[in-house]
C-alpha cells in the first residue's frame, strides 16, 4: 500500500508550521519518513539545503531533527532526568555524572517553564508530563526542527497553553516547529503556515492568515472515491441499545444515546477523541466506566466481554490482529470459538458440527478460502469478516464494530458495507459502527454520531449529514469544558 | 511563606499515591528485609543454635557463592532475559581451567584470566543467541545449559580433578578466614558492590536498565539493544566462571556434575531480590539479600531437621510468591502508566 505520494514542500526556519489532514491523510507516515523511522521509496529531504536520508531517529536526533510522537516512548522505571539524558549521559571519565545529570534535567525543565521533579519515576508522570520530559529530552543546542505529533491530544487546556508557549519560545530561538494536529483553535492561534495533506498527497501549503477554517475543512475532505449510499426501505423498530451518561475519567464524559434494531449509527470523531473507548466500555471493557446500559429495554452491568456476549452484545475490535482473530487457528476454530458451548455434546466439541457452522458463516459472508485454512493466510478484508463471523454465529442482538473497513481495499469495503446492511435490515441487528472514513459514515449509517474530546458534540440524521458538518463537530472543542482533564 | 507549609503533605502525597510505581518498587526491596528478619525470629525461636555465630557463618558462605553469581544474573534479568547455563558455566570453567593448569603449569598463575576468557566465550555465545538469533532467552540458554555441561563430560571422561591438582593459593582462599569471616564472604560483598556500582554509574549499566525497561524506546534512544544484551550476557558468563574457580576450590575434588543445577536457587535469589522478571527494575543489592533469604531458608530447615522435599516446596513457594508480588508491582508501574497505554492503543 502506498501512504505518500508525491509530497513536496519546504518548512521555513523559526516559523510554527502546521501539518493538518484527516485521520490517514499520511501525516504521521510523513514524519516517520522525515526522521528515519521509514525509509520512502522514492524522493529526498533536504536540511539547510544539503540532501539527507536519515537511517535511524538518532541520526535525525544528531542532525538537529526530532519528533515527539503522540505516544511517549520513555523508560517507566528509570527517573525523568535519565530519561532526558538516557544515551547521552554527562559524565565524568568513565562514569554517568548523576549529579550533574540532576541538575542539567532542572535546569533544562525549568528553562522550558515545565513544573516536574526531575528525581520522579516517569512511571509515575500523567501523559502530560510525559510529553513534557520527551520535548525537553529533544531541546537541545542543536535543535534544527521539532515535530510534535497531535502533542495536545491528551493535555488539558492549560497544559496545552503551556505547550503553545513553549512552541512559541522555539520559534524565537529559530527552531522550526512542526506542530500536528486536526484542532482548528490551536492551529489559528499558533500556526505562520499551513500544509493540508490528504489521502497521502500534499494539497496545499499556503500562510495561515490565507486560509480561513472553512477552506482547510474542504481541503482536508475532498476526495474522489465514492462508496453509494442505498436507500431504506424497512422502517427501524424499537431502542435495541440504549446508553445514558456513560462516564470514564480522563476519557470520556456523559455519553447518551440510543439505537434502534434494524439501525446502523455512525460514529465519527478523530483518532483518540473516546469513540473506541466508548464502545469498548459498551461490551464490558472498562469496570471503571459509570453510567447505564440497557439492552431491550433491560438495565445490564457490563462488567465483562463475556458477560455482554450473554446479552447479546458483541463488540469486533479495530486492530484485529492483536484482538479481533486468532491468526495460527482455523476458519472453522475460530469462528466456533465463542460457540464451543453449542456445539458441544457431552463436553466434546463436535467437529462436525463445527465445520457446518463455519462453511455456513462463511458463504454468509463470502469468505475467501477454505474452512480448514489458517486464519493467517487470509488478507486483512478476509480476517475481518472472519472476526465478524465468528461473533455472528452467536446470534447478537447488538454489534458494535469499531472501523470495520480500516485497511481493507475498496471492493471488499462495498462487501462489507452490503454485509452490514442486510445484517441491520433483514437481521433486524442494532449496530453501532466507528469509523474515521467519513464517506463511509455517510454512505452506511442512518444516523451519526460525533464525539469529540470526549463528548458527544452532534447527532446528525443521515439526511442531513455531510462531511463538512461532521468535521466541524469534530474538531469543535465542546465550550472549553473537557472531558480529557 | 504558604507555599512550604503545603511542599510537605504535597510531596507526601507523591510519595504514596502520585508515584505509586516507584513507591511500590521501595516497599518491595523493605519487604524482603521483613521477610529476612520473620524467619530469622522464627528459626531462632525454634532452634536456638540457628542464631550462633557458627550457623551464621555457614549460612553466610553458602549465600556468598548464590549471591555472587546471582548478581550476574541480575545483568541479564535486568534487561528481560534469563540466563539458565550459569550453573554449566561454573562447571565448565571449575573442571576444565583447573584441569588444564594441572596438566600444563605454565598456566598456573594465569587461571583466573583463562576462567575469564571462557566466561567471556560462553556468555558471548548466549548473547549471541539471544540478541542476533533473537531465540527466547529460556529456550536459547536452556539449550547451552545442556551443551556446556555435556562438554564438560565428555571432556571429563568420567575422570576427577583432585584436590592435589588445584593451585595452592585457591585451595588457602577456600579456607581463609578475614575478620572471622570466610573470605568468599568478603569476596561477595566487594563483587555485589562492584557489580552494583557499575551498572549505577556506568553507562552500560545505565543502558542495560533503560533496555529492561521499554525496549523500544531504546531503539528510539539510539541504544544497541544487540551490545546491551549481549554485555549483559559477558558479564553474568564471566562472574559465573570466576565463582566457578571458588566453588570448585572448596569442593576439592571437582567432578563434571559441580553445581549442577545451582541455575535454579540463582534464579530464585534474583526473583526474591525483587528484580523484576521483566526487566528494567530491580538491584543487585536486592538479588543478594535473596541469597541470603534462600540461604537461611536452606539453613534453617536442615536444622529442623525436614526433609530434603519440604526444603524445595518451600524454596518454590517462596519463589512464586516473590514473582506474584512483583506482578502485583507491575500493574502498579502499568495503572500509573495506564493513560498513556490506551493511547497506544488508539493510535
Amino acid at each position: 500500500m502506498r501512504a505518500l505520494t508525491d509530497v513536496s514542500f519546504d518548512f521555513a526556519a523559526g516559523e510554527i508550521h502546521a501539518l493538518v489532514g484527516e485521520n490517514g491523510a499520511g501525516k504521521s507516515t510523513l514524519v516517520g519518513v522525515i526522521t528515519g523511522l521509514i525509509g520512502p521509496d522514492s524522493g529526498f529531504v533536504e536540511l539547510d539545503g544539503k540532501p539527507i536520508r536519515f537511517r535511524n531517529p538518532l541520526e535525525a536526533r544528531a542532525a538537529g531533527v526530532t519528533a515527539v510522537f503522540q505516544d511517549p516512548n520513555l523508560f517507566p522505571h528509570l527517573s525523568v532526568a535519565e530519561n532526558i539524558f538516557t544515551g547521552n549521559y554527562p559524565r565524568s571519565g568513565a562514569f554517568v555524572d548523576r549529579k550533574a545529570m540532576a541538575r542539567e534535567a532542572r535546569a533544562k525543565l525549568d528553562d522550558l517553564g515545565f513544573d516536574l521533579d526531575a528525581d520522579r519515576l516517569v512511571a509515575g508522570l500523567t501523559v502530560a508530563e510525559a510529553q513534557f520530559v520527551e520535548i525537553a529530552r529533544a531541546v537541545d543546542t542543536g535543535l534544527k526542527i521539532l515535530i510534535l505529533d497531535e502533542p495536545t491530544s491528551a493535555l488539558t487546556p492549560g497544559e496545552a497553553e503551556k505547550l503553545y508557549a513553549v512552541a512559541r519560545k522555539l520559534k524565537s530561538l529559530g527552531t522550526t516547529v512542526v506542530w500536528i494536529s486536526h484542532r482548528m483553535e490551536e492551529i489559528r492561534v499558533l500556526a505562520d503556515t499551513i500544509t493540508v495533506l490528504r489521502d497521502g498527497g500534499h494539497v496545499q501549503t499556503s500562510p495561515a492568515a490565507e486560509l480561513d477554517d472553512d477552506a482547510m475543512i474542504r481541503l482536508m475532505v475532498g476526495r474522489s472515491v465514492v462508496l453509494n449510499q442505498v436507500a431504506r426501505t424497512e422502517p427501524v423498530g424499537p431502542p435495541r441499545l440504549a446508553v445514558e451518561h456513560l462516564s470514564l475519567p480522563g476519557v470520556f464524559d456523559d455519553i447518551s444515546f440510543e439505537v434502534a434494531e434494524g439501525e446502523i449509527v455512525g460514529v465519527a470523531g478523530l483518532v483518540g477523541s473516546g469513540r473506541s473507548e466508548i464502545a469498548q466500555g459498551i461490551f464490558g471493557l472498562s469496570p471503571r466506566m459509570t453510567g447505564v446500559v440497557r439492552v431491550g429495554g433491560a438495565q445490564v452491568k457490563p462488567r465483562s466481554p463475556a458477560a455482554m456476549a450473554d446479552h447479546g452484545v458483541v463488540y469486533l475490535p479495530e486492530d484485529r490482529d492483536a484482538e479481533g482473530v486468532i491468526s495460527s487457528l482455523s476458519i472453522a476454530a475460530n469462528i466456533s470459538l465463542p460457540s464451543t458451548r453449542r456445539l458441544s455434546r457431552f463436553g466434546f466439541m463436535q467437529s462436525r458440527r463445527e465445520r457446518e457452522l463455519a462453511s455456513q458463516q462463511g458463504q454468509a459472508l463470502r469468505i475467501k478460502g477454505h474452512v480448514q485454512d489458517p486464519v493467517s493466510s487470509l488478507s486483512g478484508g478476509n480476517r475481518q469478516k472472519v472476526a465478524l463471523a465468528r461473533w455472528l454465529a452467536t446470534d447478537p442482538r447488538v454489534l458494535l464494530l469499531d472501523e470495520p473497513t480500516h485497511g481493507i481495499d475498496v471492493g471488499t469495503k462495498a462487501q462489507v458495507h452490503d454485509i452490514m446492511r442486510n445484517l441491520a435490515r433483514e437481521g433486524r441487528m442494532a449496530i453501532l459502527m466507528i469509523s474515521s472514513d467519513l464517506l463511509e459514515v455517510i454512505a452506511v449509517s442512518d444516523r451519526v454520531l460525533v464525539i469529540s474530546r470526549g463528548r458527544l458534540t452532534a447527532d446528525i440524521p443521515i439526511s442531513e449529514a455531510s462531511q463538512e458538518r461532521i468535521l466541524a463537530a469534530a474538531t469543535r472543542a465542546s465550550n472549553g469544558k473537557d472531558a480529557v482533564a | 511563606m504558604t507555599a512550604s507549609v503545603q511542599t510537605v503533605p504535597e510531596r507526601l502525597k507523591e510519595r504514596l499515591q502520585i508515584s505509586g510505581g516507584s513507591a511500590a518498587l521501595r516497599i518491595r526491596f523493605m519487604g524482603v528485609l521483613a521477610f529476612q528478619a520473620l524467619l530469622m525470629v522464627v528459626f531462632t525461636a525454634l532452634v536456638p543454635r540457628f542464631i550462633g555465630w557458627g550457623n551464621v557463618q555457614s549460612i553466610l558462605f553458602t549465600a556468598a557463592i548464590l549471591a555472587m553469581v546471582a548478581a550476574g544474573q541480575t545483568l541479564v534479568v535486568l534487561t528481560g532475559n534469563l540466563d539458565l547455563s550459569v550453573g554449566s558455566i561454573m562447571g565448565l570453567s571449575a573442571y576444565v581451567v583447573y584441569d588444564l593448569a594441572s596438566q600444563a603449569p605454565v598456566l598456573k598463575p594465569y587461571v583466573v584470566l583463562v576462567a575469564i576468557i571462557f566466561g567471556v566465550v560462553l556468555g558471548a555465545i548466549n548473547g549471541f543467541l539471544v540478541a542476533v538469533l533473537e531465540i527466547p532467552s529460556i529456550v536459547a540458554t536452556l539449550g547451552t545449559l545442556s551443551v556446556y555441561r555435556g562438554f564438560v563430560s565428555f571432556y571429563a571422561h568420567a575422570r576427577e580433578v583432585s584436590v592435589g591438582e588445584l593451585p595452592q593459593w585457591a585451595r588457602h582462599l577456600a579456607s581463609a578466614n578475614w575478620l572471622g569471616v570466610s573470605a568468599y564472604v568478603w569476596l561477595a560483598v566487594a563483587l555485589v558492590l562492584l557489580v552494583g556500582f557499575a551498572l549505577r554509574t556506568l553507562p552500560w549499566g545505565r543502558k542495560i536498565y533503560a533496555y529492561g525497561s521499554n525496549p523500544r524506546a531504546a531503539y528510539y534512544y539510539g541504544l544497541s539493544s544487540r551490545r546491551i544484551v549481549i554485555g549483559a550476557y559477558i558479564g553474568a558468563g564471566v562472574i559465573a566462571a570466576l565463582v566457578g574457580l571458588l566453588l570448585g576450590a572448596q569442593v576439592g575434588n571437582i567432578n563434571s556434575l559441580l553445581a549442577d543445577g545451582i541455575e535454579l536457587q540463582v534464579l530464585a535469589a534474583v526473583v526474591i531480590g525483587g528484580v523484576s522478571i521483566w526487566g528494567g527494575s530491580g538491584t543487585v543489592y536486592g538479588a543478594a539479600m535473596g541469597a541470603i533469604v534462600l540461604a537461611t531458608i536452606n539453613n534453617g530447615l536442615v536444622l529442623l531437621g525436614v526433609q530434603e522435599f519440604y526444603r524445595l516446596i518451600f524454596q518454590g513457594a517462596a519463589i512464586v510468591a516473590a514473582v506474584a508480588v512483583d506482578a502485583l508491582v507491575q500493574r502498579r508501574v502499568q495503572s500509573a502508566t495506564n493513560r498513556r497505554a490506551i493511547m497506544e492503543v488508539t493510535s
